[in-house]
């Protein structure tokens, strides 16, 4: 009966002894562009863990990975113990949910368009305690933007821009590219679509006959978009008005980052030459 | 039966005009994107038709076709992987020596001696398929990014972009692909033989060990050609089959040309529905269930009264 007790007796004292807190501390996150804006900001001190996709700056390639974007080890997030944890997009709510089930802040940011972008900025200033750096960067940002709106296009280029190739699916100006696009002085042909990025018809960018197209996934070419049938005869691939990752980055465009501004001269250089 | 047909082929030249007048716009379109859709949505129709037919009389089982049979697993598992090393173009060869790889390995584990189990056949048929599944859902984890072109083989996608050197070689294996089918049609009397046992079928004079083994290939490389362009597109192999020997007797004669007429028809209906009626493109393979399985359900309750 002693003996019992006594084991009962450690056995509490063992979990009474491990779960003394150890304070919660530093930032977990997993989604590239919100990274890239914290490294912005605040540096690299207050990340503690990311996802494998978050590459940019290359000093987070050298930080603890969680797993990467759409698979996140919830485990690996617990054992950091982090005080926040930042993701994005919808495909991340169920990862964000059980993680509120563990007792973690969770902050979700999904800009959609650049003024959200910005907004995101102030907002991530605030969890990392950078506000100073973060209205700096934002002004900074306004203003190389607002001289970037200045440009009025004299003869505004139609323009298609392709996410995927197979299905087909191009964007929206709802979109972040779409955006961007817009900015950079663009036209874009699908400006509504049912979804921000979505499946288009083969036919329909036929017919809007677009002067330009841009690419934005790796392992297509110029000469597999000019070899399709019945594209011949748009003016893009008339004029070899196509656009891959070599011309145009597509992190900086497709991420919500302050290095958009880079990407809309990157964008605007194509259309505009 | 030629009532049965004329009907069948005024209904084939009815959606066909329908499927090309809607939302026209002009003829270059139509010839370098509306036809060859057309084109494709016909012959996959036709050969998921008539190769589901031929595989039940085969296998003496009316469940059989070819995704049943794992091939056409095989043929995806093929296709995906060119697609996700960039191999577009030669997206049909992968699916065809990933669908001729599944039906060896699934024939090897159910023959004996040449002659088959047609029991094992079956098992190893939907394990087999179920192992591939398995490889696709592993890739699909692996490579998130090609989500959406793993996505479309496995539910089916008439609006194949083609390239021009691709549509050449659509447009050749379009030919063999009719050519099998004549081929398969030829059979129809020996098929019809074997359907009354393997042994009677030997003592009348049909080679059967032969005869199986050069039909399952045919049905590989038919369904090969079916999914690398259009994905897998369930349901047609099997009801279509099954609602033509409900109209005519099982006479694989009249059975086969039908099938593959109502084939095509089933899949241009499903795929004006796909393509015109919904806002947003839906993967073809969704709706052909969709319309199918009530269909089937429906033919199975009429047929037990």
């Amino acid at each position: 009966m002693k003996k019992t007790f006594l084991i009962i007796f450690l056995i509490a004292l063992t979990i009474v002894a491990c779960q003394q807190d150890i304070p919660k501390k530093g930032i977990v996150v997993i989604s590239p562009e919100l990274a890239e804006i914290i490294v912005n900001i605040a540096g690299d001190g207050q990340i503690i863990g990311v996802a494998e996709e978050c590459d940019y700056p290359q000093i987070l390639q050298y930080k603890e990975k969680v797993g990467n974007f759409g698979q996140i080890n919830l485990e690996k997030i617990v054992s950091l113990r982090p005080e926040y944890v930042i993701t994005s997009s919808l495909e991340q709510e169920a990862i964000s949910k059980d993680l509120e089930k563990m007792g973690i802040k969770v902050v979700t940011l999904y800009p959609k368009n650049v003024n959200e972008m910005l907004n995101t900025i102030t907002e991530l200033g605030k969890i990392t305690k950078a506000e100073k750096n973060a209205d700096a960067l934002v002004e900074k940002l306004n203003k190389e933007l607002s001289e970037l709106k200045e440009f009025v296009p004299t003869a505004p280029k139609k323009v298609f821009v392709e996410i995927y190739n197979d299905p087909i699916m191009s964007v929206s100006n709802d979109s972040y590219v779409g955006d961007l696009l817009s900015i950079a002085g663009g036209i874009n042909i699908f400006p509504t679509l049912e979804r921000d990025y979505c499946r288009v018809k083969n036919e329909d960018i036929i017919n809007a006959n677009p002067d330009i197209i841009i690419i934005t996934y790796p392992d297509m070419t110029k000469e597999m978009i000019k070899s399709r049938k019945g594209w011949e005869h748009i003016n893009a691939v008339k004029n070899n008005r196509i656009y891959t990752i070599d011309e145009v980055n597509p992190d900086l465009i497709l991420r919500a980052t302050p290095r958009n501004i880079e990407g809309i001269i990157q964008l605007r250089n194509a259309i505009y030459e | 039966m030629n009532k049965h047909f004329s009907l069948a082929i005024l209904i084939f030249i009815v959606l066909i005009v329908l499927y090309s007048s809607i939302n026209y716009t002009n003829s270059y379109i139509y010839l370098n994107v509306r036809l060859p859709r057309l084109l494709l949505t016909i012959l996959v129709g036709m050969i998921l038709s008539g190769t589901g037919s031929v595989f039940q009389i085969l296998l003496n089982n009316p469940l059989a076709e070819p995704y049943i049979l794992g091939v056409s697993s095989g043929a995806a598992l093929g296709s995906i992987i060119a697609g996700l090393v960039g191999a577009f173009i030669l997206a049909p060869l992968f699916g065809f020596v990933g669908a001729l790889i599944s039906i060896i390995v699934v024939w090897a584990l159910s023959s004996r001696n040449g002659y088959l189990d047609k029991t094992k056949l079956l098992f190893s048929g939907i394990i087999f398929g179920m192992f591939i599944s398995a490889i696709i859902s592993f890739l699909m984890y692996i490579f998130q990014k090609d989500v959406g072109l793993i996505l479309q083989v496995l539910m089916g996608n008439l609006g194949h972009i083609f390239y021009t050197t691709e549509w050449i070689l659509f447009l050749i294996s379009m030919v063999i692909s009719i050519i099998l089918l004549v081929y398969l049609y030829i059979q129809s009397n020996a098929l019809n033989i074997m359907t009354t046992g393997d042994e009677a079928a030997q003592s009348i004079g049909v080679d059967v060990k032969k005869l199986r083994l050069r039909i399952f290939i045919v049905g590989s490389l038919l369904t090969g050609v079916s999914v690398a362009y259009a994905g897998i597109i369930g349901f047609i192999g099997l009801i279509i089959p099954h609602f033509v020997r409900l109209l005519v007797s099982s006479d694989q004669k009249k059975v086969f040309p039908l099938s593959v007429v109502y084939g095509a028809n089933f899949l241009l209906f499903c795929d004006l529905i796909a393509f015109n009626l919904t806002v947003v493109e839906f993967p073809v393979g969704i709706i052909t269930s969709f319309i199918g399985c009530p269909i089937f359900l429906y033919l199975l309750l009429i047929r037990k009264k």
